[in-house]
């Protein structure tokens, strides 16, 4: 992580260093871009983008570094050990109002993958259908905060349903099990990953289906590299969004190249599972408002819709502008 | 005397100052470090929310640890009374001690259901290893001629157990419960951490979830100072059980 945040500093020192640098400024940046978890279906454009040469014809050097959650890489990209991060809007959007220098410059999945996962068989078919039965969640993440939210919005009595607080890993084996009768979990990975363990369909209620769409993963950085490097981020999103508009036409080879970069991912170890996690995820690129758009652009109205949701159910204390959030500016316009 | 009530002050003293020091001059960001002004203010607003998880993390703790007192003297003294006991189970103990906690505590958690009783078992294996051996080791280096004397006074292998060996295995004992007491802590916030929807380890989770870092720091400071709160009782209790006992001896003398 050194090394690299090194390079940076140094690159940036060549490409501010006027007509004698401008000169060896064309040796590429090296930089890092931090996921928001280990590797899956969600990153496979940009694994394409890295390995077709989208980035290097950029002069960009990227190197793609395995997370822990959205919240640390929210903070690692804060602290500036890594320039580029990967994270789900929700929570950047949180880190913004307390007062994190950072902010989204793309978002590529704008329809939320937060979703009630269950067997089929179970039938639930709106989130009325969850009362007298249990629900396996991990305390204080985004489908933790929100489902309060689905049920207000769908008429739940929320009294009548059974939360069960465990960590992440352990949801899966709860609704495997039958300890728990459904859990919190993203439909595009979770959903199939179970179904895959148990040998048995499952099916799963949207969030946003019922009214509780947040934006999601995109790309953060600290509030210091536009002003900085502009040119950077620029160049950045130019091969991202190229990337991504790569997967769309060919998710097949997207797949493929995620698996190639990551062979050790568990969430990916499964074949077919990479791609299934995407074409999932290709779905969730754009909302209603961002139809026709390039991959990336996000409408204001779906940023205070997602500002909004969060004031009201994950003490999100609006502050700023929407503009302080997310920005389209250094899109590709 | 005063000396020993002044000194505690100041550490805690110079710690805070360097803290607003780190905060105030060296201007380390909120969302890294709050200011322990900020802390207070924190901790004062949330105190009823603090409060009302701290007792349900101090149940646990104190249940779990009385448990582990009881499991694991017992099985000390079987351990040292019996020697096929103790080729068969301190093996098993060591096993369930380098099993790493934190790694199986969320399975701990499935098969043991969602209730409070699962908190309080993953606590109990985190504290229950340093009493064992604490009381197995005090328990072997009772001298023997001592024993031997009681035997050949027709002391019953009870009487002998009660009034030579049990007294001189309680400073090693109590060196053990200290260091169970501080595990005990640990080990409830690990069990809420991973399956709990209450106490102090839950709101934990919570405040790093919203990026709360002076939330996080007061949850923080009130398991800090329950623990040392904990602590104390225990040292308390050993010097009522042991006024005989060496480093008391020397406080007495200074």
């Amino acid at each position: 992580m050194m090394v690299s945040r090194r390079r940076v500093i140094q690159g940036l020192a060549v490409l501010s260093a006027g007509a004698a640098g401008r000169a060896r400024a064309q040796a590429p940046d090296a930089v890092t871009l931090r996921l928001n978890a280990i590797a899956y279906g969600e990153h496979a454009p940009i694994a394409l983008g890295v390995q077709n040469g989208l980035f290097a014809a950029e002069r960009i050097a990227l190197k793609l570094v395995q997370g822990n959650g959205s919240g640390s890489t929210v903070q690692i990209v804060a602290s500036k050990q890594d320039a580029f991060g990967y994270a789900d809007a929700g929570t950047v959007m949180r880190a913004v109002a307390r007062g994190l220098p950072v902010r989204m410059v793309g978002v590529f999945q704008q329809i939320s993958p937060l979703s009630v996962i269950f067997f089929a068989d179970k039938g639930f078919k709106q989130p009325k259908d969850l009362e007298g039965h249990s629900i396996a969640l991990t305390a204080g993440d985004a489908l933790h905060q929100l489902l309060p939210a689905v049920f207000r919005k769908n008429g739940v009595d929320q009294a009548k349903v059974r939360l069960l607080f465990m960590d992440i890993a352990s949801k899966s084996t709860a609704v495997v099990d039958g300890k728990a009768d459904a859990m919190g979990g993203y439909f595009t990975t979770q959903g199939p990953q179970v179904a895959a363990v148990a040998k048995r369909p499952t099916a799963w209620l949207k969030y946003a289906d019922f009214g509780v769409n947040t934006i999601a993963g995109g790309i953060v950085v600290h509030d210091d590299l536009p002003k900085e490097n502009p040119d950077l981020v620029r160049r950045f999103l130019r091969a991202a969004v190229k990337s991504y508009e790569l997967a769309e036409q060919q998710p097949e080879a997207a797949a493929e190249a995620l698996v190639k970069q990551f062979p050790d991912s568990s969430f990916i170890a499964q074949p077919g599972q990479a791609l299934a996690q995407w074409q999932a995820h290709r779905a969730l690129m754009r909302t209603p408002r961002s139809q026709g758009k390039p991959p990336g652009w996000v409408a204001a109205a779906d940023v205070q819709d997602t500002i909004n949701l969060l004031a009201d159910n994950a003490e999100l204390s609006p502050k700023g502008a929407v503009n302080d959030y997310v920005t389209n500016e250094l899109l590709p316009g | 005397m005063l000396a020993a009530s002044w000194q505690p002050a100041l550490a805690v003293l110079l710690l805070l100052a360097a803290w607003q020091f780190a905060v105030s001059v060296l201007g380390a960001p909120a969302y890294l470090l709050p200011s322990p002004f900020a802390v207070l203010q924190t901790l004062t607003k949330s105190a009823g929310s603090i409060a009302r998880n701290g007792a349900d993390t101090l149940f646990v703790t104190v249940v779990s640890f009385a448990a582990a007192i009881v499991l694991g003297v017992g099985c000390a003294v079987l351990i040292c009374s019996f020697r096929a006991v103790e080729r068969l189970a301190l093996p098993l103990i060591v096993f369930s001690q380098v099993v790493p906690k934190i790694a199986i505590a969320p399975l701990l958690v499935i098969w043991l259901g969602f209730s409070i009783h699962s908190r309080v078992i993953v606590a109990f294996l985190i504290c229950f290893f340093p009493i064992v051996i604490g009381t197995v080791t005090g328990l072997k280096s009772v001298e023997a001629e001592l024993v031997h004397l009681t035997r050949q006074l027709r002391a019953s292998r009870w009487q002998s157990f009660w009034l030579v060996g049990l007294p001189s295995a309680l400073p090693q004992m109590f060196a053990g419960f200290k260091v169970a007491i501080t595990l005990a802590v640990v080990g409830a916030i690990v069990a809420e951490w991973v399956g709990a929807d209450s106490g102090l380890g839950y709101l934990l989770l919570v405040a790093n979830g919203n990026f709360d870092v002076a939330l996080a720091f007061s949850v923080l400071v009130a398991l800090t100072v329950g623990g040392v709160v904990l602590y104390g009782a225990i040292e308390l209790i050993e010097h009522l059980v042991l006024p005989w006992h060496i480093s008391r001896r020397l406080e007495v003398h200074e």
